[in-house]
């Protein structure tokens, strides 16, 4: 493989759909809520409204209208240091809210499963129409009523924050335990974020949609029915929702490491000739919504997963910009690897360094899984990325390649505060590309290693774990 | 008894809080219910010695270069000062 024609990273988009309503409907608030129900004035009681959670730090951050590391400056808790100049859009994406998402899941629904109130689907297609993303065509849909074919027996009501009901979500096939109402709302939710975050893409990237050849979704979701509950390729749903008609695609399930597993294997797709523009895409976890909500309502702290964050990354030949996809240095962790962290993080970052010759200190940025730490530290889940950044810091120790009294200093010296909401594959540091392109375009980065893991042994198939990462750098 | 591995020292004294006291955050199934027992951590000296010393190394030896043992210590041995095992 020469240098350059290694693939590249030519665009991704972050957005954020703040759905404060479907927060009930994330799985730690329905088995709470099913042991008690008087707990929903609780929880209603702690959402934000959309202009909180716009103001709010680390989303600023995740649309790239600020770099991760101007959140070291912000005065703790985030919460309650909204960012004056916040904006629904930044260089990298937009944060919709629940009002015009409630349109996105009737425009994802090809069945009829969702129903939402005439007066709310104005509404959404408004705001919509004024986003500029979707055509007059595509908001067509939202004047119809919904088609109500499908069962209505166990059908779940959609509320808004304020606890007003705006519409409802229908069985799918009837008896089929993998169509219930509430797991194809979370598929649906997962489409309907997926799809937006790729239209974004292609506006930012002023791409015709029909130039997308393949899309990889890369969302935990389990898309199917009966007979093959995770069947998939919710990727061509999303494509033919953002209207991306020379499109097929697939899934790649592998946990939370399945971003970076799947912008590999784009990466493979493009340098392979088989495709020139591939696109790895992630919905919205709606299960995941309200994770953390005990430990954040024994703090009296408003509810933070609150909302759904999708992404939408393309892949396609070097373009001039200098920046390579490292493909001849992917680190991976095999069945063989073992399973203690040391053993993890050598083959994901020192073995990968190796073959480049480079030392971990080499390396400008790493971005780990970018969890927001003032979600997850409530709920005494600790600060993911901070424990990261200090087992790589020990590994550089124990390599020789770092003074142990260097240690403390490596979060900040290489590494960046966590400010994706716990999405589950989604903070898998892909969100850093929309910080990390524009600098190693400009030169102000010459390295940047992604690093995943999954926790494949919560499937219950094996005790392992998982992960990937890559490198991407920029041609001198 | 029970070792705890976490790497964070306000983690590592919540999860002993948890096991001797009963849980402090009062959000999982322990609030309330102190089960008195003794807890550890895996890089204490009472724990590692008794290990092999290869398996430890194995095991354990990167993550322990990453941790802040001397505040791990501190917290989990002002846990079991205040409960004492029963």
């Amino acid at each position: 493989m020469t240098s350059t024609a290694m693939p590249t990273v030519r665009g991704i988009a972050c957005v954020l759909a703040h759905t404060p309503g479907l927060l009930q409907y994330g799985s730690k608030p329905t088995r709470e809520l099913a042991k008690d129900g008087a707990l929903i004035a609780n929880i209603r009681g702690r959402l934000r409204s959309f202009d909180d959670a716009v103001a709010y730090g680390p989303n600023q951050v995740f649309i790239g209208r600020h770099a991760p590391e101007w959140l070291w400056d912000v005065p703790e808790p985030w919460w309650r240091h909204g960012d004056e100049g916040a904006s629904e859009r930044g260089p990298a994406g937009r944060i919709v809210s629940e009002d015009a998402f409630w349109g996105l899941l009737r425009m994802a629904d090809e069945f009829g499963i969702v129903d939402v109130a005439a007066e709310r689907l104005a509404r959404s297609r408004e705001l919509l129409a004024a986003g500029g993303l979707f055509s007059d065509a595509e908001l067509a849909r939202l004047s119809a009523p919904a088609e109500k074919t499908s069962s209505a027996d166990g059908a779940l009501t959609l509320h808004a924050a304020d606890g007003t009901a705006v519409g409802r979500v229908a069985n799918g096939y009837a008896g089929d335990t993998s169509q219930t109402a509430d797991i194809l709302l979370e598929n649906l939710a997962c489409k309907a974020s997926g799809a937006l975050a790729l239209k974004e893409l292609l506006a930012q990237l002023r791409m015709d949609p029909a130039e997308v050849e393949y899309v990889l979704g890369c969302g935990e979701e389990a898309v199917g029915d009966r007979y093959q509950r995770g069947g998939g390729a919710i990727s061509k749903a999303m494509a033919e929702m953002a209207g991306c008609t020379e499109a097929t695609g697939s899934d790649v399930k592998a946990f939370c490491c399945a971003p970076v597993h799947a912008l590999v294997l784009a990466g493979a797709l493009v340098e392979s000739g088989i495709y020139r523009n591939v696109v790895v895409v992630g919905g919205g976890s709606l299960a995941k919504l309200g994770m953390k909500m005990l430990g954040h309502l024994s703090k009296d702290m408003p509810l933070l997963e609150d909302c759904l964050a999708a992404v939408a990354i393309l892949v396609g030949p070097a373009d001039g910009t200098g920046v390579r996809m490292r493909l001849d240095a992917v680190g991976k962790h095999t069945v063989g690897s073992g399973g203690s962290a040391g053993a993890i993080y050598e083959a994901l970052v020192a073995r990968p360094l190796d073959k480049l010759g480079l030392r971990i200190v080499d390396v400008d940025r790493y971005a780990v899984e970018l969890h927001n730490p003032e979600i997850t530290v409530p709920a005494g889940s600790g600060n993911v990325p901070r424990t990261n950044y200090r087992m790589i810091a020990a590994l550089a120790v124990s390599r020789g390649e770092m003074k142990r009294a260097d240690l403390d200093g490596f979060e900040r010296a290489h590494g960046m505060p966590g400010f994706v909401p716990t999405q589950g594959h989604i903070p898998a540091a892909l969100p850093y590309l929309a910080h990390a392109l524009p600098r190693l375009r400009d030169g102000s980065l010459r390295r940047a290693l992604f690093v995943a893991k999954g926790s494949l042994f919560l499937g219950k198939m094996t005790n392992m774990a998982d992960g990937m990462s890559v490198l991407l750098d920029r041609e001198d | 008894m029970v070792i705890l591995g976490a790497s964070e020292p306000a983690y590592v004294e919540m999860m002993a809080e948890t096991v001797t006291a009963g849980d402090p955050t009062y959000t999982g199934p322990l609030a309330g219910v102190s089960l008195g027992l003794p807890v550890y951590h895996v890089t204490e000296v009472e724990v590692r010695e008794r290990a092999d010393a290869s398996v430890y190394q194995d095991q354990i030896g990167l993550s322990e270069v990453a941790m802040e043992t001397d505040e791990i210590w501190k917290s989990i041995r002002a846990v079991r000062e205040r409960t004492p095992a029963e």
